[in-house]
């Protein structure tokens, strides 16, 4: 965390400045793409594997961890970058090969505050989709 | 409660349910640390008094358990902090497996069934992340959303912070949602024939993925074409297009610069 906060003392003013303008104009050609596709909701995976092993993640390496950190956020900054609401949905229990499996979520993205239409479009696709059982820690 | 629900109290659909609250929110007789090992004085000092949101949930009736454990100054989506401790993500009780983050806490406190729902933030995935490897739902809230303001939180970004809820069910999310902002009343759920559904075709979102994660997502589309929805394939525009590496670290450093000089006035 330290290290990658400390990157911020030597950014330039002007590539911050373009950058938060650069985000405003991704955010705006999004709202127009998605108000073009018309979709409730659009899908596709939240995180692209399962929860890793503590132990393993503890004792990795400064790039291991960077790594770890970039597939893990991957597929959700779109979300934020394009200035848009988005949910992520269990559906682990869909996988019939793998049964009782780890958790997977789906996420889905709606247009900018849709919020609330968007949560109904989420009840819609659960739904359809089921609930996963809930797990039963031996604690 | 009940005594204030007899007494024909009735502070809606929220009243009475116990809930957890991301510890990089101010509430008011709490200690804040936002996952660091910083001084809660200092912290309250710059974060400021507890926020609309907190707030709020007080005004509807929730019952604050406590706070939950999130990733040091929310900068970081594994859910491991060395400062106060990672918890464990209870949807595996055989192998300690990372609960995600940033809102680590939020997430295993409701998928636990410790809390009917609980508070995160997102700025990259920080609902979401937890969210989808503990196995309940969130959502990352538009910025500005009515309700869901950032007042009286840690910030990371000024440019992507942003609040939601978790709980276990879809329904859950959505009366939280609805309770906090306006309208009071959740959206009609729609039919699932009338339902249109994108799948992003952009290839680095399905790049590297545990086929695992590729067969329940795909089954859940298969699964929604039986039901009669449409989907059809859009390519996401912009994806990657961002330079989050210039702006998170910069904000991070204006906000937490001024924590830090406060420690020398």
């Amino acid at each position: 965390v330290a290290g990658r906060t400390a990157t911020g003392l030597t950014m330039p003013r002007e590539r911050y400045e373009a950058a938060v303008a650069g985000q405003l104009e991704v955010a705006a050609v999004a709202a127009k793409a998605l108000a073009e596709f018309g979709c409730d909701a659009i899908a596709f995976p939240t995180v692209p594997v399962v929860a890793p092993e503590t132990e393993v993640a503890m004792s990795a390496s400064a790039e291991e961890d960077l790594a770890l950190v970039g597939l893990l956020l991957r597929n959700n900054v779109v979300g934020n970058d394009l200035g848009v609401c988005a949910a992520s949905l269990p559906v682990q229990h869909l996988d019939m090969e793998a049964p009782g499996a780890l958790p997977v979520g789906l996420q889905l993205m709606g247009a900018a505050l849709t919020d609330e239409v968007l949560m109904a479009a989420v009840c819609a696709v659960e739904g359809v989709v089921g609930q996963p059982t809930t797990p039963s820690p031996s604690l | 409660v009940d005594a204030r629900l007899a007494a024909g109290d009735d502070l809606g659909p929220l009243m009475g349910v116990p809930i957890g609250v991301k510890d990089l929110c101010e509430v008011e007789g709490m200690p804040l640390t936002a996952g660091s090992a910083l001084d809660a004085d200092v912290l309250h000092s710059i974060v400021g008094a507890e926020g609309s949101l907190v707030s709020a949930l007080k005004a509807a009736g929730c019952v604050i358990l406590g706070k939950t454990k999130t990733t040091e100054w929310a900068f970081s989506p594994t859910g491991i902090n060395r400062t106060k401790g990672t918890p464990m993500n209870p949807a595996d009780a055989a192998v300690s497996r990372l609960p995600g983050g940033s809102s680590a806490g939020s997430a295993v406190a409701t998928a636990a069934g410790l809390a009917a729902f609980a508070i995160g933030s997102d700025t990259g995935g920080s609902v979401r992340v937890p969210s989808a490897l503990c196995g309940v739902v969130g959502i990352k809230t538009t910025i500005g959303l009515p309700g869901w303001g950032t007042d009286g939180v840690f910030q990371l970004s000024s440019t992507f912070d942003t609040m939601g809820p978790l709980a276990k069910s879809a329904a859950d999310v959505a009366l939280v949602l609805s309770a906090l902002g306006e309208p009071t009343q959740p959206a009609p759920v729609p039919e699932p024939t009338s339902l249109r559904i994108g799948r992003a075709t952009n290839a680095v979102l399905w790049e590297g993925c545990d086929e695992h994660v590729l067969r329940s997502v795909e089954r859940a589309l298969e699964l929604l074409k039986a039901a009669g929805a449409t989907v059809v394939d859009v390519e996401l525009p912009c994806v990657g297009e961002v330079d989050r590496a210039a702006i998170l670290p910069t904000e991070l450093l204006d906000f937490i610069g001024e924590l830090l000089e406060s420690f020398y006035v």
